[in-house]
This record gives C-alpha cells, sequence and structure tokens, in this order.
C-alpha cells in the first residue's frame, strides 16, 4: 500500500498551494501522473532547485538567486528614487505596470505589533542604512491602504524625514472604470482626503 | 436579527478571500470572527471591515469562532493619522493582552470608542492614553488609587511617593527619590483626570508603564516599538 500512501502524501502536499483544496489538489496529483509526467518532473526539479537557491537580495530584500536583483545590479536605474513595497510580487506587478526608472525595497511584510512584527521584524534597520548612505532623494511609499500599511507608510515617512528625504504616497481611491456610487465609505474617505491638484496654474 | 456594536482588534486572511478578525464587542466582549467572502473582488465590505471602524455586525454560529452574517457601518471610522495612529494600535494591543475571550465589558468598550474620538480629533496623545489606561484598570477591577495615600491619609502635592502595586502611594523620603516615585501633585492630577504637564505626564507615564508591566508579565507591549526610532540612541516619545 506503499503508493497509495505516496499519491495521498502528494495531494496533502499540493494543498499548501493557495487556493488549493482537496478536490483541486486531487485533479492536479491524478492530472501529473496518467498525463503529464515529464511536466512533473521538470516542476519538482524546479521547486526543488528554486527552494534551495532562492534568497533575498543584500539590498532591496526581494527574491533572487544572485546576491543582487536585477533591477538592483543594473546600474541605469536611479539611485536617487526608493519605492517601498510589501511584498516581492508587488515589485513584479510595479515593474510590468508603469515605467519606473528607480529602485525597491521589499519589506516582505508590514508593521503589526500584534503580529509580533515590528520595525526590526521588516528590516527597517538595513532602510535605514541605507537612507543614511545619503544617495535617495525621494521615497516612494507604496504599502497596501490597511491600518498596517498606513501604520508603516507613517514609521518610513518619519524616518524619511529624519534624513531630509522627500516621502511621496501613492494615491488610494476609486478604481479607474469605476462609479463612486458602487464604492465603499472608507475607500471614498480615503479618495478624498487624498484628492491632488486638478487645473495648475500656469 | 441582533445586530452587535463592535470595532476590530486585529485582522488577518483567511483561506482565499476571507477573513479572520478578532473582535471586540460592547455586549459580548472579545472573540474571533470569520468574514466569509469579503475579500472577493465583488464585495465591498473589505474596506469596512478595518480597526477603528465603529460597525455593527450581526453574527451566526456557536463554535469558539463565529461568522459574521450582516455587516452594517453607518458611522464612519475614526480617521486617526501620525502619531495617533500608533496609538490606536497600542490601544488594540492593550485590549488584546487585558481581557480574556467572551468577558464582556460594556464601560470599557465606551472607554475605547472615547478614546478613539479624542485620538481622532488631535487631543494630546499622552494625555488621551493615560486616562485610558488609568480607566481601563478601574473598569477590570485592577483600579488605582490615586486620591490618597495606600493608609488612606491625603496626599501632599509637593512630597514624593512610590506608587506600591495594589496597594497604593507610599510616601518615600527626599534621598529615595529616583525614577519610579512621584510627586503628590502629579497623583492628584491623575485622580481628577486635569491635564498634565509636562514633568507630570512622564511621571504619569512611567507610573502606568510599571503598573501595565505588572498585569501583561514579562513580555512587553510590541506596538511599544513605533514610537521608537529605529536608532536606539533617540529617546521614548510616549
Ligand atoms: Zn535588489
Amino acid at each position: 500500500m506503499a503508493q497509495a500512501n505516496l499519491l495521498n502524501e502528494l495531494i496533502a502536499g499540493l494543498r499548501c498551494l493557495p487556493g488549493v483544496g482537496q478536490k483541486t489538489a486531487q485533479r492536479m496529483a491524478y492530472y501529473l501522473l496518467e498525463r503529464d509526467r515529464e511536466g512533473g518532473r521538470q516542476l519538482a526539479h524546479l521547486l526543488d532547485a528554486s527552494m534551495e537557491k532562492i534568497g533575498h537580495c543584500q539590498q532591496c530584500r526581494t527574491l533572487t538567486e544572485a546576491e543582487l536583483c536585477n533591477i538592483c545590479a543594473n546600474g541605469s536605474r536611479d539611485a536617487s528614487l526608493l519605492c517601498i513595497v510589501e511584498t516581492p510580487a508587488e515589485v513584479a506587478i510595479l515593474e510590468q505596470s508603469i515605467d519606473y526608472s528607480g529602485r525597491y525595497f521589499v519589506l516582505g511584510g508590514r508593521l503589526s505589533p500584534l503580529d509580533g512584527i515590528g520595525p526590526k521584524e521588516i528590516g527597517l534597520d538595513q532602510l535605514d542604512k541605507r537612507l543614511a548612505e545619503g544617495e535617495v532623494k525621494e521615497i516612494i511609499l507604496a504599502t497596501n491602504p490597511t491600518v498596517e500599511g498606513e501604520v508603516t507608510a507613517q514609521y518610513i515617512g518619519e524616518m524619511a524625514k529624519g534624513y531630509s528625504i522627500r516621502a511621496t504616497r501613492i494615491a488610494h481611491g476609486v478604481p479607474l472604470g469605476g462609479e463612486l456610487e458602487y464604492v465603499d465609505g472608507g475607500t471614498l474617505l480615503h479618495a478624498f482626503a487624498g484628492r491632488a491638484e486638478f487645473m495648475q496654474e500656469r | 436579527m441582533q445586530l452587535y456594536e463592535c470595532y476590530i482588534l486585529h485582522r488577518r486572511d483567511y483561506r482565499n478571500s476571507s477573513l479572520l478578525l478578532e473582535i471586540f464587542s460592547k455586549e459580548l466582549g472579545r472573540f474571533p470572527a470569520i468574514a466569509k467572502g469579503v475579500k472577493s473582488n465583488r464585495s465591498k465590505k473589505q474596506g469596512e471591515l478595518q480597526c477603528f471602524h465603529p460597525l455593527q455586525l450581526g453574527l451566526a454560529g456557536r463554535g469558539e469562532i463565529r461568522n459574521i452574517t450582516t455587516i452594517d457601518s453607518e458611522r464612519r471610522p475614526y480617521m486617526l493619522t501620525g502619531t495617533a495612529l500608533y496609538c490606536g494600535l497600542y490601544l488594540s494591543e492593550l485590549l488584546m493582552r487585558m481581557t480574556a475571550r467572551n468577558d464582556p465589558h460594556p464601560v470599557l468598550f465606551e472607554q475605547y470608542e472615547q478614546t478613539l474620538a479624542e485620538l481622532a480629533q488631535g487631543a494630546l496623545l499622552d494625555h488621551a492614553l493615560r486616562y485610558f489606561e488609568i480607566g481601563m484598570l478601574e473598569t477590570l477591577g485592577y483600579g488605582l488609587l490615586l486620591n490618597c495615600q495606600a493608609t488612606g491619609e491625603p496626599l501632599q502635592p509637593d512630597l514624593h511617593y512610590h506608587y506600591k502595586i495594589e496597594h497604593g502611594p507610599v510616601p518615600v523620603t527626599g534621598q529615595r527619590r529616583d525614577r519610579s516615585t512621584l510627586r503628590g501633585s502629579t497623583l492628584l492630577a491623575l485622580s481628577r483626570a486635569e491635564p498634565l504637564e509636562r514633568v507630570a505626564a512622564q511621571e504619569a507615564k512611567r507610573l502606568m508603564r510599571s503598573v501595565l508591566a505588572h498585569y501583561l508579565g514579562t513580555k512587553p507591549l510590541k506596538s511599544r516599538e513605533l514610537f521608537r526610532p529605529i536608532k536606539p540612541s533617540l529617546s521614548d516619545k510616549i
């Protein structure tokens, strides 16, 4: 019965993926075993190698197997602009969506005292050193619009102020193509508080 | 269907599209609850299920973890900004650490709400926090003796006292004055909920720190780190 156990273990193992429940895991396991063993082997190999070799960039803390990630290693990126994000996934999204020539710093979380996460746990001592070096002229706070994200932005904003570095916060509000009527009150409140100049004086 | 007055103390993602919340309710005290499906794109509720937002929640389920069935948020959230935001998280942590689950304290709920309102209005943060701490201890049955000595004798405004926890102020002689002692005038001001001048505010902060440490045990409050700059050389603000 060893084979049946292994299959069960595989199904249980697949369930560690986000959004994958028992049924989906079962479908995945049977699919790989019956239809695509080569793909399965390739995946197993990649998973193993990734878990072994991918670490964090020494400068910005995003995921990379090298000492420095592609962005940090790229000398043509503007080192005076530093965008602060919560996760490596957000770096990828921003890179795909906007034309940004500066660099990043990845917190790997957000300040959340009740989860035991304070400034040190999200690498703010490392960020402090980076700011102290004097190369950064503006930080762009791209933490999420949750209470914890706001607290994090606030704390880092104060750090920047201590070094007389300009701090900006990305705007939060009504989604593009959305209508005010269908936006929740909290989002509206934020959008209103963060309104920006519309007709610039010449 | 009954709705309960609630605040969210803590939230975390749960499964794909749900939230696991720690709720502080006027009628039911503190308890965990799940808000199913609120993280899906179609739901407007996720933005409302935030800390410092007065909510009316409908609940179902008898187990330890309840389910949220109705979310009513007619009132606006208290908009805490700057250092007041840190104070808000400090209050959440205090309530998490000082209250037991399913142990209702309607008065404490009102004290919390009142303090949030003060923080949102830009009140003196020190002042708002100290009187919340004092009120909370009183409500939870650990009230401080602030208007007389432990013996019942009156306090002298310009004498120094050591606060003996669970007893009260004990006079100290001049030589033994140190960081743990405070003036009679500060104790009297605290007993009357008066505004505190600078030195009195520092004395009150030290008093409340040592009293809270007694009830919280050895694990320090994590939110205090927010009030400290990342460089340890600079001193605390709150
Ligand atoms: Zn990097």
